[in-house]
């Protein structure tokens, strides 16, 4: 049933481990630039001896070769939606569509246990391809990680993409999607219209969820502050929301600070200054999940996901082997 | 001897409509049986259910006494379904490999014998075979199972003769060699006489005859005589058709005991003719009944 498995699936498989394999040497390739270059211009021992302000000037140098987190990472979060539209959707609905299943299903295999062990391959399929992902990313950040926890750059693994390309979420939206996938193809039977079925299933279920992580799992801390007292600006964290009030204590918009407190700083540009919002009283406050709540928030991201997943594809069975034909 | 097929008040229903309804029949081992009837009557069905492909909704079948997709069973019953699926991608050789994989007691040499006399290339992609070649390799797929009961669904449909006397002239060598029960569907009644010699008529989802073509054959006779008398006929033994032609009355009848009345003409049927006359008349069988006086002329 193995061979059966892998002789169905090789093409989709071996495309996929091509998928992977350019990703990863890409990500592994970035990292390791980014540890090199670190070190030749000095970053890296700087950055091992107590920080002091000529890191700062190293770590922009670094930025200016680097720059930030690309913006294509974020398409990156559509990877998962693949295994749901070619692994998942196709693998009952191709089969009825074309007819083999009557073929597959009047063998000396019974029903349950062809889907067992499908289910059961390309699931280890995507839990390997899951780490794979996640590990290359980790690597990839590693270096900006080591930055932010130095205070010189506020990327960090909470904020999406990294959140959903580091850790088990990846994990979590690939078993869904395949789930979503498998499930509209045993309900739907054609591939084309469960592939469709599944994608938006997928951004159904998932985008309310990545509006709904930073706030519904664990409540966002709340801090505020004056400018006058020490920045409340929480490295690592990530910042939901920030909204400013007078000296009065009634809230206001960023525009009103910036008038109170805007100052020619030459070429006809102007400028605020913090020490003028002290000044004159201005509060922050500022919600945010500190940055320590990170494997909390992933393993409860990807836990709903993984349990919705375990749902459809415990539904996607018992169809298919109940099924009226 | 006990029965391949048995059913008790099978029935099917897709939503509101039934494909198969109050089907009682008895298939013993070891014939080859023809299973005809017009489009829609459910041949499909009741294959797909013995298949365990579908689950009935009401009444009961068993499958070489087992209830048919039991573990125990899949194994012993081989099924072609009707358009012959086979994995497209996968090569003739590829897919007796998977017979091996999803047949624990696969006979690679059964499977290969039967498509190597045929001289169907093992390195072609199922998808680029003949129709011909396909139902072949569907065939041989069914055989290396060893199968105790084969059932082929519509197996020749879609043929051209030539492939179609192959492919049956294969089935009957199978069967002969290994006494495997077989069952197909058809409604082609030529294919059916020259290969079956045990019959199942399916009309309008419910079963109308079914015994060894031998038996019904000699259960029925075709009387030619005066239209006048055919109510006394009528009267005496059951009558499955009828045809009045000015004066002249063509009946099939079930005769209750020898037709001596010299006025009519006595033949045997044709199987042809047998399987038209219920065919034509979803209302015949177990209980046959015809107001002949009522009949208009011209028709039965």
């Amino acid at each position: 049933m193995i061979a059966m498995t892998w002789r169905q699936h090789r093409i989709q498989l071996l495309v996929a481990a091509l998928i992977l394999a350019g990703l990863v040497s890409y990500l592994l390739i970035g990292a390791w630039q980014h540890a090199s270059y670190a070190r030749q211009i000095g970053l890296t021992s700087c950055l091992a001896t107590a920080p002091h302000p000529g890191c700062g000037l190293l770590a922009g140098a670094w930025f200016h070769q680097f720059g930030g987190m690309p913006s294509a990472f974020t398409l990156l979060a559509v990877l998962p939606l693949l295994a749901g539209m070619f692994l998942g959707a196709p693998l009952i609905a191709r089969e009825s569509e074309s007819g083999t299943l009557q073929l597959a299903w009047t063998q000396s295999v019974s029903r349950q246990r062809w889907l067992a062990v499908k289910l059961g391959s390309l699931l280890a399929v995507i839990v390997l391809a899951a780490a794979v992902v996640s590990v290359s990313f980790s690597a990839w950040l590693s270096f900006y990680d080591r930055l932010s926890a130095a205070g010189y750059t506020d990327v960090n693994r909470l904020e999406p993409p990294a959140f959903d390309l580091t850790g088990v979420a990846p994990l979590g939206t690939m078993l869904f999607a395949f789930a979503a996938g498998t499930l509209a193809g045993v309900l739907v039977r054609r591939t084309v219209p469960a592939i469709a079925v599944s994608v938006a299933g997928y951004f159904g279920v998932v985008l309310p969820l990545d509006s709904a992580r930073y706030t519904a799992y664990l409540s966002p801390h709340t801090m505020s502050g004056s400018y006058a007292s020490t920045s409340p600006f929480q490295p690592g964290g990530y910042t939901l929301a920030t909204s400013y009030a007078n000296a009065a204590g009634h809230p206001v918009s960023f525009t009103a600070l910036y008038q109170a407190c805007a100052r020619p700083i030459g070429n006809g540009a102007s400028g605020i200054t913090v020490s003028c919002l002290a000044q004159k009283g201005f509060h922050l406050t500022q919600t945010f999940q500190p940055a320590v709540r990170y494997w909390p928030l992933q393993a409860a991201y990807a836990g709903t996901l993984a349990a919705t997943a375990a749902i459809l594809l415990t539904f996607a069975v018992w169809w298919a082997v109940r099924r009226p034909g | 001897m006990t029965a391949v097929l048995a059913a008790a008040g099978l029935g099917r229903r897709y939503g509101a409509r039934w494909a198969l309804r109050d089907c009682t029949l008895s298939v013993p081992a070891g014939h080859v049986v023809g299973l005809v009837g017009p489009n829609g009557a459910g041949k499909s069905t009741l294959l797909r259910l013995a298949a365990g492909l579908l689950a009935p909704t009401a009444g009961s079948l068993h499958v070489l006494g087992c209830r048919p997709g039991d573990p125990d069973v899949l194994g012993r019953v081989g099924f072609v379904a009707q358009d012959k699926p086979l994995y497209g991608r996968f090569t003739v050789a590829d897919t007796l490999r998977m017979g091996g994989w999803l047949n624990p007691a696969w006979d690679l040499a059964t499977a290969r014998a039967h498509l190597d006399s045929l001289d169907i290339p093992l390195g072609q992609r199922c998808g680029a075979l003949s129709g011909g070649q396909r139902a072949q390799v569907a065939l041989a797929l069914a055989l290396g199972k060893r199968p105790d009961l084969l059932l082929l669904d519509e197996p020749v449909a879609n043929l051209d003769p030539l492939a179609r006397r192959q492919f049956l002239q294969a089935m009957l060598a199978a069967a002969a060699d290994s006494g495997m029960t077989v069952v197909l569907s058809s409604h082609l009644l030529a294919d059916l006489e020259r290969s079956c010699d045990y019959l199942v008529l399916l009309s309008a989802a419910r079963v109308q005859l079914c015994g060894p073509t031998d038996d019904l054959l000699d259960g029925h006779r075709v009387l030619t005589g005066p239209a006048g008398k055919a109510d006394a006929i009528a009267a005496m033994h059951p009558v499955v058709s009828a045809n009045v032609t000015g004066r002249q009355a063509t009946l099939l009848v079930r005769p209750a005991h020898p037709i001596a009345d010299p006025a009519w003409t006595v033949r045997p049927a044709a199987l042809e003719e047998l399987v038209l006359a219920y065919m034509s008349d979803p209302a015949a069988g177990a209980a046959p009944q015809l107001a002949l006086a009522a009949a208009p002329e011209g028709s039965r």
